[in-house]
């Protein structure tokens, strides 16, 4: 009976080594994310420089004062970081939104000239041209862009876009809109 | 003698308890940027949470959902919320509080390895399985993981330690947490009712009763309070679950089938069947720990694999294994 025992733990030890060995080869890449991969300095950098440059691009439209409402959509991912790094009182009377798949806005909000979509590209996007993805149009008419910034090795980027007919009313009557 | 040498043998196992959770912690901290690289997910999860450290509410108008976002049930967002608002409603914080649950949770799981097979080395070679890259992709995702590892965690160490209606609580809690848990949760009732008289285990223990009739008095009042949440926004439910439904259906269902986490619960599955049913005599004094963690290990790969998403791989290919193999090694080597 102790020599059964001892033979079904040893069976059973073998099994959980040689699982925790195929588990660390099979599973080292997960989803496209490679464990101990050797650009984890670089993608801190990358998270911290693009939210910079984001916070940096938002609050230069936010200075005006004017009341505007930044829209990410639901590929975004740097807008948890921006608001750790800086709090919501930091865009003065900006009202920043993301929506997610079920909770989109309401088409009007595009006709709106307050609104200021982002858009932004990933690493899971590296398959498609950045032109693809940073770009936004409603109604075959292609917004216009404010500003933009990628990173030096693609992975990370943003965008923000403006109707090109807001920027042609603030210039009929002399006052952002 | 032997008295110093089990000693040695608890202290051992001790310092490998500890190890074991800073280790899974030293790794998810250096990984957490690549390890995965920061995705919408994390948005999508950790903007609710951050609105109620913010405003005490479960409805994020940072997500155009004033009346509130039904992918999940709250619990996560009350739960990271409440600690968003404790220390600092920051993602870096986030991070943190998922890699040391998830640590924790790693340190409870290897306490009870130890109850389960009774032995130190063989709880510490099945512990291995769990220093692993799932779980380290658990700990590093701003998702509800972390928080159902330490709650699954918690519930087979109250299991072991008899408390039945404590650990029922918190698998039922933990569908507040994610619904992943639900057939874990079914089943796991379902073989604790098979195997045992709950009203025999209070008269055993009633001082351990009276703190358990609490929690599951406290997990009751939730579920009631999140059902009526669901009921009074119903629409918006039905929004949500239908475009969940949808993404669903559209991962490809054969290939769900044959993948790795599938192939390890049908051997799983029929490997406990089997020596269930040759070992029958021997494990009728003992059915009342291992059936209903069998059930419940058994239940949670069920719908991890079914959902096939790299999210739930910590059950599939970790947490189930890890706690599969204690099982059978507590069946074969019944006396």
């Amino acid at each position: 009976m102790g020599d059964n025992r001892t033979l079904h733990g040893k069976l059973l030890a073998t099994v959980a080594l040689l699982y925790c060995i195929v588990q660390w080869v099979g599973a080292r890449s997960m989803e496209g994310n490679k464990i101990f991969s050797p650009r984890e300095q670089e993608a801190r950098r990358n998270i911290e420089i693009s939210t910079e440059q984001l916070l940096h691009s938002i609050k230069e439209i936010c200075a005006s004062g004017l009341e505007r409402r930044i829209v990410f959509d639901d590929n975004d991912v740097i807008l948890p970081y921006a608001l750790s790094m800086t709090g919501e009182s930091a865009f003065n009377r900006c009202k920043l939104v993301r929506e997610t798949n079920v909770t989109l806005l309401p088409e009007a909000s595009n006709e709106d000239c307050r609104t200021i979509r982002v858009r932004e590209y990933t690493y899971v996007m590296r398959e498609i041209p950045v032109s693809r993805i940073l770009r936004f149009q409603t109604h075959n008419e292609p917004w216009k862009e404010i500003s933009r910034w990628i990173s030096p090795d693609n992975d990370l980027g943003f965008a923000l876009f403006r109707r090109p007919a807001c920027f042609d009313k603030e210039a009929t009557s002399g006052v952002p809109k | 003698m032997i008295g110093s040498r089990s000693r040695i043998s608890s202290f051992l196992y001790g310092i490998f308890t500890i190890v074991a959770a800073i280790a899974v912690l030293i790794i998810a901290r250096s990984v957490r940027m690549t390890f995965p690289n920061p995705w919408n997910d994390e948005a999508r999860f950790y903007l609710p949470s951050w609105n109620f450290a913010q405003s005490g509410s479960l409805s994020p108008d940072i997500l155009n959902a004033p009346q509130g976002i039904y992918w999940v049930p709250d619990g996560f967002y009350v739960w990271m919320g409440t600690l968003l608002t404790l220390f600092s409603p920051s993602i870096y914080v986030a991070q943190l509080i998922g890699e040391i649950s998830v640590a924790i949770s790693i340190s409870i799981f290897v306490r009870a390895f130890l109850k389960i097979t009774e032995s130190t080395v063989m709880a510490a070679i099945f512990s291995l399985i769990l220093i692993s890259p799932p779980v380290i992709f658990a700990a590093n995702m701003v998702r509800m993981e972390a928080l159902l590892c330490l709650l699954f965690a918690t519930t087979v160490w109250l299991h072991t330690n008899r408390a039945y209606l404590a650990a029922a609580s918190l698998l039922l809690l933990s569908i507040l947490v994610h619904p992943a848990f639900t057939f874990a949760f079914i089943a796991y009732v379902a073989a604790l009712a098979a195997t045992g008289n709950y009203w025999t285990d209070i008269s055993q223990q009633p001082w351990k009763t009276t703190a358990e009739r609490i929690l599951f008095l406290f997990v009751l009042l939730a579920l009631f309070a999140e059902l009526a949440r669901i009921a009074h926004h119903f629409h918006l439910f039905q929004q949500h679950m239908s475009y969940q439904a949808a993404r669903k259906i559209s991962i490809n269902r054969s290939k769900v089938f044959d993948k790795p986490q599938a192939i390890l619960f049908y051997l799983e599955t029929i490997t406990t069947v089997a020596a269930l049913k040759i070992l029958k005599p021997k494990i009728a004094l003992e059915r009342r720990l291992i059936l209903p963690l069998i059930a419940a290990t058994l239940g949670m790969q069920a719908y991890a694999f079914l959902g096939g998403e790299t999210a739930y791989d910590v059950y599939s290919l970790s947490i189930g294994p890890s706690l599969w193999l204690c099982l059978v090694y507590r069946i074969t080597t019944l006396s």
